[in-house]
């Protein structure tokens, strides 16, 4: 089952390991939301648990259950808006304690590793570094510098690598019949199909247009209507920041590389945009860059961070 | 007034917010004519030791009495214990205090089977909650008190019901019986309490009268200490956004009456508060000033120390 997973060749060749019982310790699974590393987990497990053909079409009553997500001896735990906290890593670790009831292991799949509070970090580490032996932990996070590295120190690591933009566009055109459009949430994916499926899903071109009038209204000095769209956004910020920086960067390159821009729907306007100088664009595309990983260690008052560079830019 | 023992229930549940109305409720369960035994579930309370102390064998009627009871652990044994309990039989008195807006569903049960009030704090702009509370604490306290001088004694005191409560107290010695407290009582009597609010310090601050906006940054300090810090910088965003929209309209050569009608403002305090303040910067510097909000921003939620002279410092810095 593990050959479904597709330009991951470290990780499924890290996972057939596990699939053949030669696996035990920990494993962190690094890259972006949306290349793999979850889908190619749950797939090296149910070809583990399973108990008939070992296809990917195997419907025993293990394969089942993995693909549905009700194996009594999978767990798998995202974090949710909030970051993992001490009293579900007990939860977990007290599961982890426990024996298996269908499967001969019990597998932990920990989306999140970059968002363990440092008491829920610490509470983990005595059972990563000597795991249940009916236990294996998956732990999945977006980068190294995010995970303690106590935490890192005690797993194996895999890096996923972002897809191909053919492989993503394929993936995409199962839903979007417009090529144009399945080209720029491809783009917008930035090599994680998961991202594009979620854009696509969620209409998010229409976020992405009020990012390029946001910045129209910014050139053109208008403080009130800036204002105000910056502040219809509020819930979309922080995405909106992303595709921020992404109109940024077509703008700096629209004319150099044409063929490079995410936000190819729109290249009249990254032409008009591209006018004036790239010491601004560049500048403002830096702020924007430092605000977004500024943003993940402290609540910001993001609208008005977004509002200030904007104008600092253009005023 | 001890409560009569025929209104009694096997159950009394008060919960909410507003620490003065559950403490009176503990006053007022305590007058009833029964042995009591007082706990607090702060001091770490299971549901399994409260129902043994519930059901341990008494020759009196009595009463438990269980405050902070949103903190009792485990909720098994407690359900089971009021599920199984006769409504009927008085002979226990389980009273709980919630000090929680939200009800736990096992005190809601037994609350469905006895008494149950809410206690919800008013928010300080419902003065009407406050004056309803002076009106009849005064009643209690057998005085008159009319209406403005009730407005007079809530804006000297705050909306905060134990030092309402105490300085009711104070007047009504001071009246006697049965008098009536006027505005010279409230005034000679009545401690008052300073009062600042975060947008009065940010209008101060554009308005660039720094020593006004220091001393009410001071008050606001006094009464809320540390937590002032970040209401205060957000004021200081939200009113500095308000005069950049301002100034940019009127150097664009938007009338007045037009700006007031699009920020959906009044036209006297536009014309007499909003547009002067904004003639006093040029958007040039308070975009600058937006810069500095941002980094003040970042370091009055991040591990900074001496939190408050930073704020300090750049309302200076915008007050100048």
């Amino acid at each position: 089952m593990l050959q479904q997973v597709q330009h991951q060749k470290e990780g499924t060749k890290f996972l057939r390991r596990f699939v053949e019982g030669g696996l035990t310790s920990p494993v962190l699974l690094l890259g972006n939301e949306g290349v793999g590393r979850r889908f190619s987990v749950l797939c090296a497990i149910r070809e583990a648990f399973c108990e008939g053909t070992r296809e990917p079409d195997c419907q025993c009553p293990s394969c089942y259950q993995v693909l549905r997500r009700v194996h009594t001896d999978v767990f798998v735990h995202e974090a949710g808006e909030k970051d993992i906290g001490v009293e579900e890593v007990r939860a977990i670790i007290e599961e982890a304690r426990s024996y298996p009831t269908a499967a001969e292991i019990r597998c932990f799949v920990i989306d999140g590793a970059d968002r363990f509070t440092t008491s829920a970090a610490n509470a983990l580490l005595k059972t990563l570094e000597e795991p249940p032996a009916r236990a294996r932990f998956f732990l999945l996070a977006e980068s190294p510098e995010h995970v303690l590295p106590t935490i890192r120190s005690r797993c194996g690591s895999i890096r996923y690598t972002t897809l191909p933009e053919d492989f993503v566009l394929s993936e995409l055109h199962r839903y979007e019949p417009d090529g144009a459009k399945a080209l720029v949430y491809a783009r917008m994916g930035e090599g994680s199909v998961g991202s594009a499926i979620r854009y696509w899903g969620s209409g998010r071109l229409a976020l992405r247009d009020q990012v390029f009038k946001v910045l129209q209204l910014a050139l053109g000095k208008d403080l009130p209507s800036l204002f105000a769209l910056v502040d219809t956004m509020d819930q979309d910020l922080v995405l909106a920041l992303k595709f921020l920086e992404q109109v940024l960067h077509d703008v700096l390159i629209v004319r150099v590389d044409p063929m490079r821009v995410i936000n190819s729907d729109r290249a009249q306007d990254l032409i008009a945009m591209g006018q004036i100088s790239t010491q601004v664009w560049a500048t403002l595309a830096q702020k924007v860059r430092a605000l977004r990983a500024q943003y993940r260690g402290t609540r910001l008052h993001l609208s008005f961070h977004l509002k200030t560079i904007l104008i600092e830019s253009f005023i | 007034m001890a409560p009569k023992e025929s209104s009694f229930r096997p159950f009394v549940v008060a919960f909410g917010g507003e620490d003065f109305f559950l403490d009176r409720d503990i006053e007022k369960a305590l007058q009833a004519k029964r042995s009591v035994l007082r706990l607090d579930a702060e001091d770490g309370l299971t549901d399994e030791q409260l129902v043994a102390f519930c059901e341990r064998y008494s020759e009196v009627p009595h009463m438990v009495l269980v405050d902070n009871a949103q903190k009792v652990k485990g909720d098994k044994a407690l359900r089971a214990f009021i599920e199984a309990k006769d409504i009927t039989d008085t002979s226990l008195i389980l009273v709980a205090i919630i000090r929680s807006e939200k009800l736990p569903e096992v005190w809601s049960l037994a609350s469905s089977k006895g008494k149950g009030a809410e206690r919800k704090k008013p928010k300080p702009w419902e003065t009407d909650a406050y004056s309803d509370f002076i009106r009849l604490e005064a009643t209690r306290l057998r005085v008159a008190i009319n209406s403005e001088v009730s407005a007079m004694l809530l804006q000297y005191v705050g909306p905060d019901f134990y030092r309402l409560a105490n300085e009711l107290r104070k007047l009504a010695i001071y009246v006697g019986q049965a008098g009536t407290i006027t505005k010279e009582h409230v005034s000679l009597v009545t401690t008052r309490t300073p009062k600042a609010e975060p947008y009065q310090v940010a209008e101060a601050v554009l308005a660039k009268d720094s020593r006004l906006a220091m001393n009410l940054f001071s008050v606001l300090y006094m009464n809320s200490g540390d937590d002032a810090n970040i209401p205060v910088v957000r004021a200081l965003m939200k009113q500095i956004e308000k005069t950049a929209i301002i100034r940019s309209l009127l150097d664009r050569g938007v009338s007045e009456g037009d700006i007031a009608v699009l920020l959906g403002m009044k036209t006297w305090p536009f014309k007499n508060v909003a547009a002067p303040t904004a003639r006093k910067h040029d958007l040039r510097s308070l975009v600058s000033h937006m810069g500095r909000l941002c980094k003040l921003d970042a370091d009055v939620k991040g591990p900074s120390r001496s939190k408050r002279t930073l704020v300090e410092m750049t309302m200076l810095s915008i007050a100048q």
